[in-house]
């Protein structure tokens, strides 16, 4: 059983593979989403973290979730040596952390009401449980950012999330601060496989604003594989990665 | 005697250089990719790696995240300083004065800029300059890839990375997963300067 809707403003697919699977399984996984956009999205004024950058509402007198959010943001800030911020200026914006995290808890969900074999993809960052309908690990293609309706690689993967962090948009110009009339390729796209989509979101997200570093930032983390792709369509792999392609 | 010392004395040079050397050379065999420094001069031609790398990869490093540790400024901190979250619904005034209405298109001459759209890591600003009442340029003023002058790729050697030249594959998937988030924020942020633009 299979549904996507647009929530949050994003594409968001449920697959339930396990046969017991009901429409209102899918719906409750809905509802969630919707639960999330309604306390996070700094597009509706009544939402809590709307209601917390007018001051309105205290951190203190917040709802559970939204505290978690903080905490898990600061968490963040120090593992990506504060590549990762939610405060951006004169607001908190914490929706960075809130996809990977909604997804995440989207699939503890789907757990707890026993099915063993689903996914859940929020706008490509998606996390894979058990297998597929073919009975074999889930296989998630890679988008190509240069030629958004080609793939450019296949991964197998199986009780692990994968998120991409990326930009279509050309002129991301780098230069070698040694060598100022070098111009440095640009990375367009970050795909990032983890543990879980929470950790691969968020990761993803915070080695994409490192540039040209980024990739390596994956491959000192112990539990991740990454996949960079500059603007001259040139892959950068880290070691493990390859473990994950499939090569049929 | 001290003919004696001199032979001991090179006899365990001799046998230190032999270990010293048999160490390196295991080290070296370890190595599996070529440093970044060198791979990123050479264009992109595929290389051979997964028949050299090994079926399990080495472990990182000891000195793990801290490497990184050069203090640019995030996207976070220096983007949009003027941006405050209620401009994602009141977009900013025109840049320049709008011209009467000369024809019968739905919008007005001159450049509108739309409102900051979140692409989640950054925002997404564009400028949608109306002539005659046509759209005719877009321009970006604020992407996430904004910081990047004081960016740089590090020259360090990363001899666990591998490069190769992306391929369009076909094959039958359950997913796909790249980032479609700046290009919502783009449609986001456009229409944000057309809907200034109306009559």
């Amino acid at each position: 059983m299979k549904d996507s809707r647009l929530v949050m403003g994003m594409p968001i697919t449920v697959e339930i593979v396990d046969r017991q699977a009901l429409p209102s399984d899918i719906d409750d996984i809905f509802d969630y989403f919707h639960y999330v956009d309604e306390l996070f999205s700094t597009y509706k004024e009544d939402s809590e973290i709307s209601r917390l950058n007018r001051g309105e509402l205290s951190l203190g007198s917040a709802s559970r979730d939204v505290q978690i959010i903080f905490a898990l943001a600061e968490q963040t800030k120090q593992a990506t040596q504060g590549y990762f911020d939610i405060w951006h200026g004169d607001h908190y914006d914490p929706s960075g952390l809130v996809k990977g995290w909604a997804i995440f808890k989207a699939n503890q969900l789907l757990a707890q009401k026993g099915f063993r074999n689903f996914r859940v993809d929020a706008g490509g960052d998606m996390h894979l449980s058990g297998a597929n309908s073919h009975g074999v690990e889930w296989r998630i293609g890679i988008r190509n950012p240069l030629h958004p309706d080609q793939i450019v690689k296949v991964v197998k993967l199986k009780n692990c999330g994968i998120a991409t962090s990326g930009t279509y948009l050309r002129g991301q110009h780098i230069y070698d601060p040694h060598q100022r009339q070098k111009e440095l390729s640009d990375i367009v796209s970050l795909t990032v496989i983890g543990p879980n989509v929470y950790e691969a979101d968020r990761f993803a997200t915070a080695a994409f604003a490192m540039g040209g570093e980024g990739i390596s930032f994956i491959e000192h983390l112990s539990g991740f594989e990454g996949y960079q792709i500059d603007g001259h369509g040139r892959a950068t792999l880290t070691s493990g990665f390859n473990n994950y392609v499939s090569h049929q | 005697m001290k003919k004696l010392a001199l032979s001991f004395s090179v006899i365990i040079v001799f046998t230190f250089y032999t270990l010293l050397y048999q160490k390196n050379g295991a080290a070296n065999a370890v190595t599996i990719a070529p440093p970044a420094s060198l791979a990123l001069a050479t264009p992109a031609t595929p290389v051979a790696t997964t028949a050299s790398s090994p079926p399990s990869p080495p472990p990182p490093p000891a000195n793990k995240p801290t490497k990184a540790a050069t203090p640019t400024p995030t996207p976070a901190q220096n983007k949009s300083a003027n941006t405050t979250p209620s401009s994602n619904t009141t977009p900013s005034a025109p840049a320049t004065a709008p011209t009467p209405p000369s024809n019968n298109s739905p919008y007005r001459d001159g450049t509108f800029t739309g409102a900051s759209a979140d692409a989640y890591y950054g925002n997404v600003k564009v400028a949608a300059t109306i002539q005659n009442g046509r759209l005719t340029d877009v321009q970006f003023l604020d992407h996430p890839g904004g910081r990047a002058t004081s960016d740089y790729i590090n020259s360090q050697a990363m001899p666990y990375l591998i490069q190769e030249a992306i391929q369009a594959q076909s094959a039958n998937i359950d997913g796909v997963s790249g980032a479609t988030d700046t290009s919502l924020a783009f449609v986001q942020s456009l229409s944000s300067a057309l809907t200034q633009a109306k009559k």
